[in-house]
């Protein structure tokens, strides 16, 4: 089963999500962040403790940080764990600017990336992916910016393809588009 | 007329063209407003029974581009109002709008930018109202908030 779930900034999407991600949370089972985030800098740092803080206090949750290469966690999963991926804008971004400083092979990132989250998914109980909108503004001109956009898009909609619940967040009220 | 909106990289044409696809034949006009040679004078005859404009916010900014005191209301009166008008001689016909929505972001700091954001959000309300559906497409997904016959 997967869940997706997409929102602007502060729209109390992970909040929403985590609510639906415990109460799918078997006995036998896990509940498994994924942090996608790098401590960057003091801000960082800051809204990621804000996020454990918050987690510690509602559920039993077990943390796996992992920038990129996320297929690499599978090992890591069990059929019974729900699995919470937070959040998909950091994941691109860091498959297509953390890791070297050579031109950005876009078809590969996305390849790559649809690969793992079909893995992910038929690997647990249930996966939740989290994102970001930042589609509705002008899109920059600068060209690495407009295919990391056109690139989070394209991935959007295979993920919404592939969801049984799709959510749009709208300042804390969740739209179903896909699902109930 | 239907409107054909939502967010950048949503699948706004794909949806189109799998709504339309049996209209969309040789007796049809698509003109891409993202190309390089962006039109504004959408040119048409009585022969075509389809019009799909992709980027109605695109051909506005070359409006604007080239009309320092243009306006959204302007535009719609030059170039939108013909096209209502061509759809209504015939109940065959049929015109679709594509416009990215790029009213939601951060103000833009460049005057220009944020002039054609404005006006942009004006001229989907213009041809919002005019129009008999209106969509919006979320990630391949649509959501008709106006009309829906079809």
């Amino acid at each position: 089963m997967l869940t997706f779930l997409c929102g602007g900034v502060r729209s109390g999407k992970s909040s929403y999500g985590e609510s639906l991600a415990v109460k799918k949370k078997r006995d036998e089972g896990r509940l498994i962040y994924i942090a996608t985030a790098v401590k960057t800098d003091e801000e960082m740092e800051e809204r990621i403790a804000h996020h454990q803080h918050k987690r510690a206090l509602e559920a039993d949750w077990h943390t796996l940080e992992r920038p990129y290469h996320l297929l690499s966690l599978i090992h890591e999963i069990a059929p019974t764990d729900v699995v919470f991926l937070d959040c998909l804008t950091t994941w691109l971004s860091n498959e297509m600017f953390f890791q070297s400083s050579e031109k950005v092979q876009t078809a590969a990132v996305k390849e790559r990336m649809m690969k793992t989250i079909d893995q992910l998914n038929r690997h647990c109980s249930e996966l939740f992916i989290i994102s970001n909108d930042l589609f509705h503004e002008p899109v920059a001109e600068e060209e690495s910016v407009r295919q990391y956009v056109q690139l989070l898009g394209e991935i959007h909609q295979y993920i919404v393809k592939k969801a049984h619940v799709a959510i749009q967040m709208e300042h804390g009220v969740p739209i179903y588009w896909k699902g109930r | 007329m239907h409107v054909v909106t939502g967010g950048a990289y949503n699948g706004k044409k794909v949806w189109v063209k799998e709504t339309y696809s049996s209209q969309l034949t040789d007796k049809s006009l698509w003109f891409n407003c993202y190309e390089e040679t962006c039109p504004i004078h959408f040119s048409f005859d009585r022969s075509h029974f389809m019009i799909v404009i992709e980027g109605i916010e695109e051909a506005l900014r070359h409006f604007l581009k080239r009309e320092e005191t243009g306006s959204a209301k302007e535009f719609f009166h030059l170039y939108v109002e013909p096209l209502l008008a061509w759809e209504k001689a015939d109940d065959k016909r049929q015109c679709v709008l594509i416009g990215t929505d790029i009213t939601k972001g951060l103000v833009p700091m460049d005057k220009e930018e944020r002039k054609w954001r404005d006006e942009t959000g004006r001229l989907l309300q213009l041809c919002v109202s005019e129009a008999t559906d209106v969509t919006i497409v979320w990630f391949g997904l649509a959501q008709t908030i106006k009309g829906g016959k079809s």
